[in-house]
Parts: structure tokens; C-alpha cells; sequence
């Protein structure tokens, strides 16, 4: 019971890395309809590019100002530039564009930086609770739950009673009758674009602040689970995301506390497949249902 | 002054013609009935002066200006609002939300007065201020996409199809209240409307739309009483 208590508490943190990616694809994809499958590279990003100006002395929290707002600005160019002009030219072509960007930034980190993993100098706080008899809680695993939640709550917050927050959701439900207000839809695909990678951004330093070690490929891993964890919870849905990666991160935590750690990676993926198959609006997903 | 004027407007649908060298005519403080069978070309004509659909040819002429090549988002803020086919209303939203993005391109401060100017004309929107739109009945979505379109404080209100759905007698008290917002506050109706005989009684004039071309155009009442309009719309009744 007490080992169980512990792999859920583990699977949080790990969780809420997830969450901060699945809200950006989720958001993403409930404005445009289209997963794009470089976002995980903005959590990437976001690790090295604040690695990169902390070296440069540049203290900590304005490093993170300028890592989140240079990768925030290259998705809204990703999508200004790259995806806009493939939105009337049907699914396929944004899909095979995005795989392209997310091989390309790959690729340019390992070249810039290095294929090898980096070492990631900045940490969370140190040093871990004692709950009960037998539970240990890592004071940074507090500190990573309580950031994804404070995050998700001023999102909802954002999403909920603000003009912009608005638009958002009256382009994602949909984006005629959006524009029919006189909703500036670019605009909006744009703010969007920007605030996943923000997100996402967050997700990567804590990542790396967590595990001191970033490496080219840590977008592709986490964020196709991300991806999963974005389907589970329901597509367009900020909550839905947040909990589906919560769930993709307990159950991965679960499965190594009981041996299972060999399976821990593909069940992201069978998870994906049920969901896909029959459940696909996810679980806070709505159905529509259109009257005449 | 002309309010809005269509010079040879054409859509095309890929190779299918949707409507072709449409010149149209609104004058400030009018009502404009837009009469044609399914499939006339009255939706693609108004999603064409709106801006969801771009036209192949032609020239969309609103306050003297060029609107063909603006986004649809500025035409509205320059005072032309739609209330569209199939009414589009934002359905896990609350009436009061679709309302409020109604106003988008409002300043805040009018938000309050102009919900309640909505909520006198349509009072059960009022009683409904709290339900998601996508539980509304067919005419009380009807009612908050025309709401929602008068929220934007239009000079010209578009209107697509407002009876479909709903009973004669909700249409009939919708027409009145539409014909109220024209005489008093001077709004400029352009609808798009099948059910021939209603709009007509309240237009100014009106233009018949069929396959894509507009056959003819002449004051409402004397459409109401062309003998060949009458057997194509009217359904050969007399009144």
C-alpha cells in the first residue's frame, strides 16, 4: 500500500512535465485542428536556449524570460511561415511539414550544441520529506507539481474570462462563426502558438532542473507521450490535457515500481491506440451534436 | 449614398459556379429581401460579402470602400455584421458568452446596455442567459445568432435564412422586431430569405436570385405581386 501511495506520488512529477507539453499540442490542436508534431522540440528548445544564456551569466529568471519568449516567437514564425501556407492543402501536408521541423531542430541542436547529452547546472531545491513511516517526497517534486498547477490554473484563468481567452475558444469551436464577430483569426492561431511553446518551455527547464542532464532528443521522447497524454484527456481540452498527463506519468511510474520497466515507454502508446480507437474525443471531450 | 454595392461579383466553387456577375445594390436604412430557390446562390452571395468565401471576380464596395480583399474580422469592425446559415452559435458556451464575443469588436462599456437592448427584444434569451447555446431549441438559436449579430453594432446586419427552423409564428415576431431595429434605430437589412411572402411584406425591395444570377430586381410590393414570382415562391397564393 505504502509503495503504491509512493509510485503515485512519483508519477505526479513525472506527470506534470507531460501535462505542460499536452497543453501546447492540445491548444494547438483545438484552434487549428492540426497536431503539430515539432511541439515537443519547443520543450527542448527551451532547456538548452535557457542553458545557454544562464552561461552567459545572464541570471536565472531572465535566462527563462528569454528562452520562453525566443521559442514562443519561433513557433508563431513556424507557424506564420511554414504552416499557414499549408492550411488549405489538406491535413497531410502540415503533418509531413511538422515531422520535417521536428527532424530539422533536432538536428540544428546536435549540430550547434552537441549529440551528447548536456549538463544541466541549475536544480531545484534539494532534499526530501518524510511522510509517515515510509513515504519520501522529493522537495523537488513538490516544487514541479505546484509550478504545473499554479501554470494551469492562471491558463484556465486566461481561457476562461479574458477577450483572448475567449477568442481561443470561440475559434476552436468554431472559427467562422469566430470570424463573424470580427475574432482576428491569425491573431489568435498566432497567441496560441506562442503560449503552448511557453508552456512547454516551463516543462523543459524543470525537466532539466530536475534531472540536471538535457539531450537533443528529450522533446521526442516526452513529447510524444505528451501527444498520448493530449488524445487521453481530450483534444482542445486545457484540464483534459493536464490530467492526461498525469495519468500517462503514474501509470509509467507504477509500471517501474512493480518491474514493470520495460513496458514503461509503450504504454503512452497502447494508451493512445484505445483512446484512438474507441474513445476519441477523449475524456473531457464533447461531442457535438448540430441542430436544424 | 449606396451602403454597400456588389459590381459583378462571381464565386466559384472549384469548376462549379457558385454565383456569377452579381451587382447588388443596399441603400442606407433599407431592408432588402434576397429571394431564390435552394442552391440560388443567396448563401454564397452574403458568405462573399462577409468575407468566408473569396470571390473569383468583382468588387464588394461598403462605405465607399473595397472591402473584396479585407479579412472578415475588419469588415466587421467596419460595421457590417452577419447573422449566418445554420447559425453558427459558439455551443459549449453560455448565451451570455456568445453575446459578449458578439461585442468583440465593441468597447466594453457598451457591453451591458446593448445585452439588455438584446434581451428586450428577445426576452427568452434572457430566461436562457445561463444555458449552453448548444442546448438551446432551433429558434432560440435562431434568436441569439440574430442577438449576436446586433451585438457588433452594425451599420448593415446580414441576414441568412432567418425563419429556417422555426415556427410561422416565432418568424412572424421576429420580422417585427427586425422591422422596429430598422424604423428606429435606422439598421440596414440585407436577408436572405426562401419564404418569399413574409420578407416581402416588410422589404423595401428586393432582388431574385436563381442559378448563381440575379433575374430580377424591383420594390417588394411589386414583387409580391408579379405573377411569375408569385407561381416560382409564392406558391400561386394570392393575398
Amino acid at each position: 500500500m505504502y509503495d503504491f501511495l509512493q509510485y503515485l506520488l512519483d508519477g505526479l512529477a513525472i506527470g506534470s512535465v507531460y501535462s505542460l507539453i499536452a497543453v501546447g499540442y492540445s491548444l494547438v490542436f483545438g484552434v487549428l485542428r492540426m497536431v503539430n508534431f515539432a511541439h515537443g522540440e519547443f520543450f527542448m528548445l527551451g532547456a538548452y536556449l535557457f542553458m545557454f544564456f544562464f552561461n552567459l551569466k545572464i541570471p536565472l529568471w531572465i535566462s527563462f524570460v528569454l528562452s520562453a519568449l525566443f521559442v514562443g516567437m519561433l513557433s508563431v514564425g513556424m507557424e506564420r511561415f511554414l504552416y499557414k501556407p499549408l492550411r488549405k492543402s489538406g491535413r497531410f501536408a502540415p503533418l509531413i511539414m511538422a515531422v520535417g521541423l521536428s527532424l530539422f531542430l533536432q538536428n540544428f541542436v546536435q549540430i550547434i550544441f552537441s549529440p551528447n547529452p548536456q549538463s544541466f547546472t541549475v536544480s531545484l531545491p534539494e532534499g526530501i520529506i518524510q511522510w509517515g513511516e515510509d513515504i519520501l517526497i522529493r522537495k523537488k517534486d513538490i516544487y514541479i507539481f505546484a509550478i504545473t498547477l499554479v501554470l494551469t490554473f492562471v491558463f484556465d484563468a486566461f481561457i476562461r474570462f479574458t477577450s483572448f481567452g475567449r477568442a481561443i475558444r470561440a475559434v476552436s469551436m468554431h472559427p467562422q462563426a469566430a470570424m463573424l464577430v470580427g475574432i482576428p483569426f491569425n491573431r489568435i492561431i498566432s497567441i496560441t502558438f506562442f503560449l503552448g511553446a511557453v508552456m512547454a518551455v516551463v516543462g523543459g527547464v524543470m525537466q532539466g532542473m530536475s534531472t540536471n542532464q538535457i539531450w537533443p532528443f528529450m522533446g521526442v521522447h516526452s513529447g510524444l507521450k505528451a501527444f498520448a497524454a493530449a488524445v487521453l484527456g481530450g483534444t482542445g481540452e486545457l484540464w483534459g490535457a493536464v490530467l492526461g498527463g498525469f495519468f500517462i506519468g503514474i501509470s509509467e511510474s507504477l509500471l517501474v515500481g512493480y518491474d514493470l520497466s520495460m513496458y514503461k515507454d509503450g504504454l503512452a502508446y497502447l494508451i493512445l491506440v484505445v483512446f484512438l480507437l474507441y474513445r476519441p474525443q477523449g475524456i473531457l471531450g464533447k461531442k457535438l451534436t448540430v441542430k436544424v | 449614398m449606396s451602403l454597400l454595392r456588389l459590381n459583378n461579383l462571381c464565386v466559384h466553387y472549384g469548376p462549379i459556379v457558385g454565383i456569377k456577375d452579381i451587382s447588388l445594390e443596399v441603400h442606407s436604412g433599407e431592408i432588402i429581401a434576397l429571394l431564390g430557390a435552394n442552391g440560388a446562390g443567396k448563401t454564397t452571395t452574403l458568405q462573399c460579402i462577409s468575407g468566408l468565401l473569396k470571390q473569383k471576380k468583382g468588387e464588394i464596395v461598403f462605405k465607399g470602400t473595397p472591402i473584396q480583399n479585407l479579412p472578415t474580422h475588419t469588415r466587421v469592425q467596419m460595421g457590417l455584421s452577419q447573422s449566418p446559415e445554420g447559425r453558427m452559435v459558439f455551443p459549449h458556451m453560455t448565451v451570455k458568452e456568445n453575446l459578449i464575443l458578439g461585442a468583440f469588436t465593441q468597447k466594453s462599456k457598451y457591453l451591458s446596455h446593448d445585452m439588455e437592448k438584446v434581451f428586450h427584444l428577445f426576452p427568452r434569451l434572457e430566461e436562457r442567459i445561463h444555458h449552453m447555446a448548444s442546448l438551446l431549441s432551433g429558434g432560440e438559436q435562431q434568436m441569439l445568432a440574430i442577438g449576436r449579430a446586433l451585438m457588433a453594432r452594425s451599420e448593415l446586419l446580414l441576414l441568412d435564412e432567418p425563419s429556417l427552423g422555426i415556427s410561422p409564428l416565432l418568424m412572424a415576431s421576429i420580422f417585427q422586431k427586425l422591422k422596429e431595429l430598422n424604423a428606429n434605430d435606422g439598421l440596414t437589412l440585407l436577408i436572405a430569405e426562401q419564404n418569399a411572402h413574409s420578407i416581402l411584406k416588410m422589404a423595401h425591395r428586393g432582388y431574385v436570385l436563381e442559378n448563381g444570377e440575379v433575374i430580377k430586381t424591383a420594390p417588394a410590393s411589386d414583387l409580391l405581386h408579379d405573377p411569375v414570382i408569385k407561381e416560382a415562391y409564392l406558391g400561386g397564393i394570392s393575398h
